[in-house]
């Protein structure tokens, strides 16, 4: 079920009314049952898959909570049934296409059926959740006792396909409180839910037109026109993302639920530890407690650090999709942290400047950085991405296939998000909003408002886009 | 007070002024759409075109059909012929949808036959692009169009024929879902007008060119009737609505309305469409007059378009009309 679809629209407040309706104790399991009807409305016969992944995981926890001090083996069994699972669904295409082409590239004749598994939606979610559920254990922590409330953890329709990847101990104290209804929360979470629609249909939906035909035209694309729609995809990847985590969490909000923030402003970002620690930050911080940590982190100098941020990011990279293309955009990322580090060879501190161009010039060289490896990210293949690279440096023979208008809505909704989180890291309206009688009047407003113009730029789309990522 | 007692008295009457505005939005929105409508679309929309027929009693005779029953009946000149005739006033009326198909003719002709005043003949006009199973028009905001006064015989014929019933009942459920489209076009067209902005309008004297044949020839043949396959469902739609039709006592005939360009380039599609329409009338026993070909095709001052009469050809082609009502069974 899309969360901007006509059906959410419906099963939503119905879920709602229906959940504050309930006894508290009944609440959990209703919300399950809502769940993975959300989950089956996209593909029945996964829901299957879920609720075994679920079942295992539960009894593999209860059997390590049971244990002191813990199980390894319980631990590594638990950890690799997660990895084997995501790996058959989400990796094995990759890896067959891969050890073809190999085989066709050093002259074997070699012929197989190349695997093509769908990928169940969410999975890459529910495997992370899983994980982090079971080292935590071992790490200590307590196991979820109940299976109702255990099942609902990363089944919770809010946060089930794309995040944000949220902590077992959070989520399950909010489960076992019996949150009550507070008119604040319901309120703030309306707020998301319209914030939301209107940055995924109002803007993000705007831009992915444009990211598309110049994606798609690249070598038909001059220096500008690639530079714009470069600039269109990755506005629209973190206005279709963010979106989305805004929309889960208001969704949470009115079930009573507060769920982690995943974005904070990441194109203000004035360096690349600071962008991973505002963009994605629930997979950012998964990343660094499940996989940076246990490498060894940068317990084992410099040198290792920088190789456990590549690893950590090339895997983190692969994560996102069963492409190398993807792998590619963390290693780039995992490369450019690795360079950037205090003491690295590319660290801004080596550059001498004014103080008053240091944090502008901080702020162009990393949103630099991460504009140029998005298109690593869009591109279907590192040869595309090569190509729009070329394009950007004038190296392709193109010309315009945008128009004006193309070229003004990319400048002006880049510019206007970023203007606004500016003005938003000074000054809270909100919570000047707050204690004010005017809320009573601009608060409803606002949410009207930005309902409305929702409204307007999905009757004027015509089409309901998918999230980006729902495919991860 | 406490501040966050100050902030949960405030939080609770900003959501009890939001819960009164979606509520008070519904019926507004409803208000407001079919204003928007009504003006886009020049009158011509489905909801104009229903509460102007439905706000009268019923006429002795109603033309019901597409665009066409709309643009080629003239009603007047039609009115006088039959009045002569029969030595009293015989009212004329007629009920033109764009792009209907049987369907939604069955639809329509259900709130028709349903009101306690009834046309004593329907004459049905029949579409070719309306049989194609390939050309699945969407028809759910005609059906919201149709919806008052709500009754259910209405709903239940309505959810029967669309085939998005989610997003039909989700309309009827919450209206601000079905008028935020027409409300959204409404602002579009008055900040950027376009072609679209009016394209229903009445085509009084307009007069056919070449440019304006050459273009409707292609999207019709490219939309309507590409990957032409009959439609067992509209077929038996189009003899619900004839059924329907002489269940309430009124005689009905079939009428193909005239064509340039059409035919002669769908060929021998055309001659099939029109040996299947005459076989389906014959084994239901109801009359059937092809007028395909019943206006001068070379004389373009007749015509608005390849598929459309302006007024001075509807007025040429009105007693070929005359003979298909006396004709009606």
């Amino acid at each position: 079920m899309l969360f901007n679809s006509l059906t959410y629209v419906f099963f939503l407040p119905a879920v709602v009314l229906v959940t504050w309706a309930l006894p508290a104790r009944f609440r959990p399991a209703f919300l399950l049952v809502a769940s993975y009807t959300f989950y089956a409305n996209w593909n029945p016969p996964f829901l299957a898959l879920i609720v075994g992944m679920t079942a295992v995981n539960y009894v593999l926890g209860v059997s390590q909570a049971r244990r002191m001090p813990r199980s390894r083996l319980l631990l590594v069994l638990a950890v690799a049934f997660n990895i084997a699972t995501l790996g058959v669904f989400k990796y094995v295409g990759l890896l067959d296409t891969t050890a073809l082409s190999i085989a066709h590239a050093i002259g074997l004749s070699a012929s197989w059926p190349v695997v093509h598994l769908i990928v169940p939606l969410g999975l890459s979610f529910f495997a992370f959740e899983f994980i982090h559920y079971q080292v935590d254990l071992y790490r200590g922590f307590d196991a979820i006792r109940s299976p109702i409330n255990f099942a609902l953890f990363p089944a919770f329709f809010p946060t089930q396909i794309a995040g944000p990847i949220k902590r077992y101990q959070d989520f399950d104290a909010q489960v076992r409180s019996h949150p009550s209804f507070d008119p604040r929360r319901f309120l703030e979470g309306l707020e998301l839910i319209a914030l939301g629609m209107m940055k995924k249909i109002g803007l993000a939906d705007t831009l992915l037109p444009i990211a598309d035909n110049v994606f798609a035209h690249h070598a038909q694309a001059g220096v500008l026109d690639t530079w714009v729609g470069v600039l269109a995809f990755s506005f629209q990847i973190y206005l279709d993302f963010s979106a989305y985590t805004d929309i889960g969490r208001g969704s949470a909000q009115l079930l009573g639920y507060v769920v982690p923030l995943n974005f904070r402003a990441p194109y203000l970002a004035t360096s690349l530890r600071e962008f991973w620690r505002r963009w994605h930050m629930s997979l950012s911080f998964w990343l660094r407690d499940y996989l940076y940590i246990p490498l060894g982190g940068n317990r084992h100098g410099p040198w290792r650090t920088r190789l456990n941020v590549l690893a950590t990011m090339a895997l983190g990279g692969l994560w996102h999709g069963a492409a190398w293309h993807f792998l590619a955009w963390g290693l780039g990322h995992g490369l450019a942290l690795a360079a950037n580090r205090e003491g690295g060879l590319v660290h801004l501190s080596h550059w001498r400047m004014p103080s008053w161009l240091t944090i502008p010039a901080a702020w162009a060289a990393t949103q630099l950085t991460v504009l140029l490896l998005w298109v690593l990210f869009r591109a279907p293949s590192a040869g595309v991405a090569f190509a729009v690279w070329q394009g950007m440096v004038g190296l392709s023979s193109g010309e315009s296939i945008l128009s004006a208008a193309d070229r003004w809505t990319v400048v002006a909704i880049a510019m206007g998000v970023l203007s606004a989180q500016l003005i938003l890291q000074r000054v809270n309206p909100r919570q000047l909003l707050l204690q004010s009688p005017a809320a009573v009047v601009l608060r409803p407003a606002y949410v009207t408002v930005l309902v409305l113009v929702a409204a307007q730029f999905a009757s004027l789309n015509g089409v309901v886009h998918r999230f980006i990522y729902f495919q991860f | 007070m406490s501040s966050a007692e100050r902030e949960l008295h405030l939080a609770r009457r900003s959501l009890f002024v939001l819960l009164a505005v979606a509520m008070l939005a519904q019926p507004l929105s409803a208000l407001a759409a079919y204003r928007v409508l009504e003006h886009i679309e020049a009158g011509a929309d489905t909801w104009s075109l229903w509460v102007r027929y439905a706000s009268s009693a019923a006429p002795d005779v109603l033309f019901v059909g597409d665009s066409r029953v709309r643009q080629d009946v003239d009603v007047v000149g039609i009115s006088l012929e039959l009045s002569a005739q029969a030595g009293r006033t015989v009212t004329v009326s007629r009920l033109g949808l764009s792009n209907a198909d049987p369907a939604l003719l069955d639809t329509v002709l259900y709130r028709v036959m349903s009101r306690a005043s009834r046309p004593r003949t329907v004459v049905i006009s029949l579409a070719e692009f309306a049989f194609n199973a390939s050309y699945q028009p969407d028809r759910t905001a005609d059906y919201w169009q149709l919806s008052f006064p709500p009754d259910a015989g209405f709903l239940r014929v309505a959810l029967a024929h669309d085939w998005n019933r989610s997003r039909l009942a989700a309309g009827w459920a919450v209206p601000l879902v079905a008028h935020a489209p027409i409300l959204a076009q409404g602002v579009q067209c008055a900040v950027q007008p376009s072609a679209s902005c009016s394209a229903a309008a009445h085509l009084h004297d307009e007069r056919m060119t070449q440019a304006t044949r050459d273009l409707i020839l292609t999207y019709y043949i490219n939309l309507y009737l590409r990957d032409f396959k009959w439609s067992e469902t509209e077929l038996h739609d189009l003899l619900s609505a004839a059924e329907r039709v002489r269940a309430s006592g009124s005689r009905l005939a079939f009428v193909v309305m005239p064509i340039n360009g059409i035919a002669e380039l769908s060929e021998p599609f055309y001659t099939e469409y029109l040996e299947h329409m005459r076989t389906l009338a014959a084994a239901n026993k109801i009359p059937i007059a092809d007028l395909h070909a019943a206006v001068d095709k070379s004389d373009w001052s007749l015509w608005a378009d390849p598929s459309h009469l302006n007024d001075r050809g509807a007025a040429l082609f009105a007693p070929h009309l005359v003979a298909v009502v006396s004709r009606a069974t």
